[in-house]
């Protein structure tokens, strides 16, 4: 038993995708969710989707590697399109198997709300798969910099996040040495009823949480030592700065926001 | 002029017994000094009040010149004394290695393209150029604690102290980080090894033995592997092959340290 690790998951393939400004790829990416919801029509749906596979292309990440990271969500997303398929009443009746009715309106909304979700889905994945997490974090602390002087501190928390995600893999090694260990002891963890499993599930979380302690007592002292005091006075070495690929990135984004409300309104 | 001095020095954690008693330790600048003690002896304790972690409850601590008890001086003396741990995955702080090395250089306000420079620097002074924009969690313990050696280098310390920083790491591992310490203290590096192998005592150019928060015995390695009786019921054995090399060195036969018996063997065989 394994633990799929697939926040964070960084795949370089060092396409042009990747060399963005990653506060360009975040703030559009919100702005395309956002867009996302506008789009209820199926002419605008296709188009949504042909920006993602545009997208994905453009990265050269692999369409099975997308695939793999959005796989947790998957069951998620089936359950959500069959609640709307079958308690979306409206329109006429197109099937009626027992209790359960199928209309039209319950149709439209399966493949609506469905594709939507998967939409969002991907475009976050996107910016995951193509921003190293390093980057992800310098651009949460430029981007929230402004809020600094209301009292928000914007490199506590990208340092914090930082420090999550590189943490990740090591407690996700750790999980599964933990994991191991409870086995070789007896403790089996594939069988039983629901509550039963989330039962055998304490003996491995309180060990966890343990080391975790530990880990971040040890990490406290290590960066103390090397003379981390907080955000002020502290020099960067990666620098953002936008450039001319950056401009033509927005400017193709604009376009492509132009034809979206042209489809919507006209059509 | 010493660059450390430690004045009668006592410290317990919350209420329990005294880790540190009465301790004065002074270091002269370019020593190579092993500080050996089994667990519990106090010197993990006694390490972190060289860069200022922990502060003593009474006596003084002066590294460089500072006193560690004005919270002034800590910047200056920790990035004069840098610390190697002893868990390689607790130190790193960021998912790549260039970034973390550029984690010291960072908090002291170090100009950008000066932070690259002594970032190139560093990864090549630890070997570890082919591995420069990997991610920490795919290397192993040895390269680890290179990039972490990297990391302090990047800081430009005088004083580097490792704090049973071989630990973790299997003999070969722990064989490599010792010759490394030598180079260190070659090039001019004032260094501090804290540890429980005896054997890591054998390149210092001086060797104390810490229990019970005092300091035992202070001197050569071979003036103190005399007392190898002794060592042996603070529970500091040494392998056979350290202690035939050391009682060898003592008659004036030098041979190269090394744990293997084959090349201890072979070793011999030329000398004979």
């Amino acid at each position: 038993m394994a633990f799929k690790v697939t926040i964070g998951q960084f795949y370089n393939t060092k396409s042009i995708i990747h060399k963005l400004d990653p506060r360009i790829k975040i703030l559009v990416s919100f702005a395309f969710m956002v867009l996302v919801f506008f789009a209820d029509s199926i002419v605008l749906n296709v188009y949504i989707a042909l920006a993602l596979l545009a997208l994905i292309y453009l990265s050269k990440v692999p369409l099975k590697v997308v695939l793999k990271a959005i796989r947790p969500v998957f069951f998620f997303l089936v359950l959500a399109g069959l609640m709307n398929l079958f308690f979306v009443q409206g329109g006429n009746v197109l099937a009626n198997l027992g209790p359960i009715t199928i209309s039209e309106a319950g149709l439209n909304a399966f493949f609506i709300y469905t594709f939507r979700f998967l939409f969002l889905v991907v475009a976050g994945t996107l910016v995951a798969l193509t921003t190293n997490p390093i980057q992800l974090t310098d651009a949460l602390e430029s981007m929230l910099s402004p809020l600094q002087k209301l009292g928000l501190p914007a490199h506590e928390l990208s340092m914090m996040l930082s420090i999550a995600l590189r943490f990740i893999p090591t407690f996700s090694k750790e999980a599964e040495r933990i994991i191991k260990a409870q086995s070789s002891r007896g403790a089996d963890f594939e069988s039983g009823n629901l509550i039963e499993r989330v039962k055998l599930f304490i003996p491995i979380i309180v060990p966890l949480f343990a080391s975790s302690m530990r880990h971040a007592d040890n990490l406290a002292n290590a960066m103390d030592a090397r003379c981390y005091t907080g955000g002020e006075g502290r020099t960067h070495y990666r620098e953002l700065a936008i450039d001319k690929r950056d401009i033509t990135a927005l400017i193709i984004c604009a376009i492509y926001l132009l034809v979206f409300i042209a489809l919507k309104i006209y059509l | 002029m010493s660059i450390l001095n430690c004045r009668e020095i006592n410290f317990s954690y919350e209420d329990k017994e005294r880790v540190l008693d009465n301790l004065s330790l002074s270091l002269e600048p370019g020593s190579y000094t092993v500080i050996l003690g089994h667990n519990g002896s106090g010197k993990s304790t006694l390490a972190r009040h060289i860069n200022a972690l922990l502060l003593p409850d009474s006596g003084s601590v002066e590294v460089f010149g500072l006193s560690t008890s004005s919270e002034d001086n800590w910047l200056e003396i920790r990035r004069n004394a840098g610390m190697v741990f002893q868990y390689p995955d607790d130190q790193m702080v960021t998912s790549v290695v260039r970034d973390d090395i550029a984690f010291g250089p960072e908090n002291l306000g170090i100009p950008r393209d000066e932070i690259i420079e002594r970032v190139e620097a560093a990864i090549e002074a630890v070997e570890m150029q082919d591995f420069a924009d990997a991610d920490p969690s795919d290397l192993s313990g040895g390269q680890k604690q290179r990039i972490a050696i990297a990391g302090i280098l990047a800081m430009r310390p005088k004083l580097i102290i490792f704090d049973e920083a071989g630990a973790m790491l299997d003999p070969q591992g722990r064989q490599d980080l010792s010759d490394r310490m030598k180079s260190l203290n070659e090039q001019g590096y004032t260094i501090i090894h804290i540890t429980h192998f005896i054997e890591d005592a054998l390149e210092a150019s001086r060797v104390l033995v810490l229990d019970e928060g005092k300091i035992l015995y202070d001197g050569s390695p071979q003036e103190v592997f005399e007392h190898s009786d002794h060592l042996k019921e603070l529970g500091l054995d040494a392998p056979f092959s350290i202690n035939l090399i050391s009682a060898l060195k003592a008659r004036g036969i030098d041979l190269r340290v090394t744990l293997g018996q084959d090349e201890l063997i072979d070793q011999l065989v030329e000398v004979l």
